[in-house]
């Protein structure tokens, strides 16, 4: 089929020409004037709301970062408050059950192991008189920990290790292991796997 | 008369988020966004509300701006977009249209009614295009746009391009052979 006339006949330059002959109906003329300013004054609203609504979110987050760091600090203190108490009388018990157990064998005592609820008395065969206080020595490793109270120069069994406490010339407590040496004096210097706490035991209540 | 160096600082700082900056360039552009819009929507009014949105949106997008276009066929780019997007149009075409040929007569001064005439014609054949044929035909033809760049600016091929402004022609030749043969054809 042949194609209509104005297909063949309308070159693309008078084509051009006649859609550029197409005139745009001007604006109001503050149009002009008006629009550069109006876009202005609405980006600075909203600028100015999006700047509203960043506060409140970041106040938000900075509340609700202050009230979890405040629940944390109050769960520390709680745990610290009620766990003081209870250490402090499980001690005392431990304390006042040494002294009984050591009027009962005296001079033969070399330590009580206390163990979660499991109490063990170490004797010896023969009286031997302490040349210094009792100490005290908490041992906490892989499994469940232990409590020790004994004397200067006695061993005790921890974990298939044994251990010799010792008292230190400047009051410090020494517990030697087979490849370690800890001593109170430097408390934060743990061997691998292995928490010591250690004092006079007069020290620790 | 403004030159690339001051555009380049009002970018700078419209891009910091400091719309005082932004200003000489609404004031640069406005007139052809808004022609652009016309052309789109063939309402005044639309052309009016798009200008203004497309300069909202250009500022919010200003940060995504790369300097390898010009910011002219970057504003292109978001203004026929826009247009495409603006869903109320159709709605509101339909009763400005109505009143179109009132409206031109009324804003269009300085010109004989053939003028106005001619005007209708044109931006109904126009409006009787495919969007996508009228937004390729507009960016090339009247805005000055290569095919390459009105693709980057349509998010399409450049052939897709070519063959919409192929098309376009072919329909705009039926609909504009009278006022041709008026304007070209006279002994």
């Amino acid at each position: 089929m042949a194609e209509p006339f104005f297909q063949t006949v309308i070159p693309d330059d008078q084509l051009n020409s006649l859609l550029r002959q197409g005139r745009v109906p001007e604006p109001p003329p503050e149009f002009w004037d008006e629009l550069p300013s109006r876009v202005v004054h609405r980006l600075g609203q909203e600028t100015q709301l999006a700047a509203r609504e960043q506060w409140p979110a970041a106040l938000r987050w900075g509340f609700g970062l202050a009230a979890a760091c405040a629940v944390v600090a109050l769960l520390f203190l709680w745990a610290a408050q009620s766990s003081k108490p209870r250490e402090t009388a499980e001690l005392a018990a431990s304390q006042k059950m040494f002294r009984e157990i050591q009027e009962v064998f005296p001079d033969r005592l070399r330590g009580i192991v206390i163990e979660g609820q499991k109490i063990t008395v170490l004797l010896a065969e023969e009286p031997r008189r302490a040349a210094a206080g009792p100490l005290l020595v908490e041992l906490c490793g892989r499994g469940p920990c232990q409590r020790v109270i004994t004397f200067s120069g006695e061993t005790v069994a921890f974990e298939g290790d044994r251990l010799e406490v010792l008292a230190g010339a400047r009051g410090e407590v020494l517990v030697v292991g087979p490849r370690f040496v800890w001593s109170s004096a430097t408390p934060r210097k743990h061997p691998a796997d292995l928490v010591i706490r250690a004092q006079a035991l007069e020290e620790s209540l | 008369m403004a030159d690339a160096g001051d555009e380049a600082e009002w970018i700078c700082g419209s891009r910091a988020g400091d719309p005082a900056a932004f200003e000489p360039l609404v004031r640069r552009y406005q007139r052809m966004i808004f022609v652009l819009a016309y052309r789109m929507t063939g309402a005044p009014e639309s052309a009016e509300d798009l200008t203004q949105e497309v300069f909202m949106r250009a500022f919010q997008e200003l940060p995504h701006y790369r300097e390898e276009a010009k910011f002219a066929t970057w504003l292109h780019q978001i203004a026929i977009n826009h247009c495409l997007n603006f869903k109320k149009r159709a709605a509101r075409q339909a009763g400005l249209i109505a009143g179109w040929t009132e409206e031109q007569t009324r804003r269009v001064s300085g010109h004989g009614t053939g003028d106005v005439d001619l005007a209708a014609s044109v931006q109904e054949a126009l409006l009787a295009l495919d969007e996508r044929q009228r937004a390729a035909v507009i960016l090339t033809v009247y805005d000055g746009l290569s095919h390459a760049e009105a693709a980057r600016a349509l998010r399409c091929s450049e052939a897709t391009v070519s063959w919409r402004v192929f098309m376009a022609r072919r329909k705009l030749r039926r609909l504009l052979a009278p006022q041709w043969r008026n304007r070209f054809s006279k002994p």
